[in-house]
């Protein structure tokens, strides 16, 4: 195959490339959030992909860099506001653990922008839509991750 | 003899003899002068074994958990790292603080016995004495020369910020002197934050690639004490046993994340590492973001609470900053 061949494939592979993100969504107020979205016939990017975990407390780091390991775009952390966690505090622990996560990603070379850690209420199905659809832009900017090579 | 080495002796043969304690761990001659081993000493006789140089790099730390485990009283000879290493097993319950015996000394820093090399480049058939101040007296192949351990010291050592002990029984000897970079830790944390992010995947990338995964690091680090670690568990699988970069990527971040807010720099990790992967950089970079988001230093204060087992209310929101 020729160097334009190739060019021009990877061009067509890169337009067609559609960023994939994993949503951790806490079972109490983020995951009733995003039901109440679908249920309210709100449309939201199809790109996210969503594990329903009991509390925002309940992601490990390890989960996030399982991510970028097996290579997803972008990552999303939803739990209750501060005060409503089902759990009483669990979301304030993620409240710490989340962003050092993601600054030693960053330092790993992580765009932080793949990251993302928010609250979403079970109410809120409108500021769901608009987290997904804020995140999947911000992904969609920064391209495809991979550890392996240096973005194309 | 010089006087510190003197006074740890005394001091170990005191405590055993007394039957204060059963074990005292230190440091003892190693095959190579520019050596040392950890020093088991059970009996007051075998107190005289033990050494004090600027060689006596291991963290013993790491041997307190299953010591203090086995029963009764252990004493320990720590320099500034290693006292805040056991602070750390202190506040995590591994160690009950009735049960060790710190034994302080005031540490000027270790030498890099990497750098003590003569033209050839060899350590082959070098003789190295100290003269118990800041000079070692070096004899090889190429000739006799003196440096100034100040010249030769590891890096982990020109950047200490708690060269004397913060916590001790019982300190032999009067405070050190502030090591050279103190005023300045983070400063090769900096280097590598300041480049592009496309930069340091790369980095990490190449760095993470040559790592072959002896866990050296994992078993020289004292706050490494899980009985299984997360990469030795088959279900949640974290990281494949494929030595590939990705799943020693995995294996450098979770080792990183676990430590943070815990890791006090004795930078064991980086010096046992055999392929040199610059591990302690990530638990630095770490410290550092822990120090400013959470006003907090680790191995200080036994009382204290790791800050990621604890929270404030009040603590920044996500920077997301997405309005509703």
């Amino acid at each position: 195959m020729s160097r334009t061949q190739t060019v021009s494939r990877e061009a067509n592979v890169r337009a067609a490339w559609e960023p994939l993100i994993v949503a951790f969504l806490c079972n109490w107020c983020s995951y009733a959030g995003a039901d109440l979205a679908g249920s309210s016939r709100m449309s939201y990017p199809a790109n996210v992909r969503v594990v329903r975990v009991p509390c925002s407390g309940r992601v490990n780091p390890l989960f996030i860099m399982s991510c970028f390991k097996k290579g997803f775009d972008g990552v999303l952390v939803a739990g209750c506001h501060p005060g409503d966690c089902h759990y009483v505090k669990g979301n304030y622990y993620a409240r710490r653990r989340m962003p050092l996560a993601q600054e030693l990603l960053n330092y790993m070379g992580v765009e932080p922008g793949r990251i993302r850690f928010d609250w979403v209420s079970a109410a809120e199905s409108g500021r769901f839509a608009h987290v997904v659809q804020s995140l999947t832009e911000q992904v969609r900017a920064l391209g495809p991750f991979s550890l392996n090579k240096a973005r194309t | 003899m010089q006087a510190l080495e003197q006074a740890i002796r005394d001091k170990a043969r005191a405590l055993l003899a007394s039957g204060q304690v059963r074990l005292v761990l230190g440091y003892q001659a190693g095959s190579v002068p520019f050596r040392t081993a950890p020093a088991f000493v059970r009996v007051p006789e075998e107190a005289d074994c033990l050494v004090w140089n600027p060689f006596c790099t291991n963290n013993l730390a790491v041997y307190l958990p299953s010591a203090a485990r086995a029963g009764g009283q252990v004493a320990v000879v720590a320099k500034g790292c290693d006292a805040r290493s056991i602070v750390t097993l202190i506040q995590e319950h591994q160690v009950p603080r009735d049960r060790v015996v710190i034994l302080g000394v005031p540490c000027t820093g270790m030498a890099d016995a990497a750098r003590l090399t003569g033209g050839d480049g060899s350590l082959h058939g070098i003789a190295v004495t100290w003269d118990g101040e800041g000079t070692l007296e070096l004899s090889d192949a190429v000739g006799e020369r003196s440096v100034a351990v100040r010249d030769v010291l590891q890096e982990r050592c020109r950047f200490c910020e708690h060269n004397t002990p913060t916590l001790a029984d019982e300190m032999l000897g009067d405070a050190a002197p502030a090591m050279p970079g103190a005023a300045a830790p983070f400063a090769a944390v900096e280097v590598l934050a300041d480049r592009p992010v496309d930069e340091r995947r790369a980095y990490w990338r190449a760095q993470v690639e040559r790592c072959i995964r002896c866990y050296a690091c994992r078993a020289a680090c004292p706050a490494c004490y899980c009985r299984t670690c997360f990469m030795d568990k088959a279900a949640p699988c974290w990281a494949s046993k494929a030595n590939t970069a990705d799943e020693n990527w995995m294996f450098h971040a979770g080792r990183a994340f676990h430590l943070a807010g815990r890791c006090v720099e004795c930078g064991e990790c980086e010096r046992v590492c055999p392929m040199g992967i610059p591990i302690s950089a990530l638990n630095r970079m770490l410290d550092r973001e822990v120090r400013e988001r959470f006003g907090y230093t680790a191995g200080l204060d036994p009382a204290s609470v790791p800050p990621l087992g604890t929270f404030r209310p009040e603590d920044p929101d996500p920077g997301s900053s997405e309005e509703r």
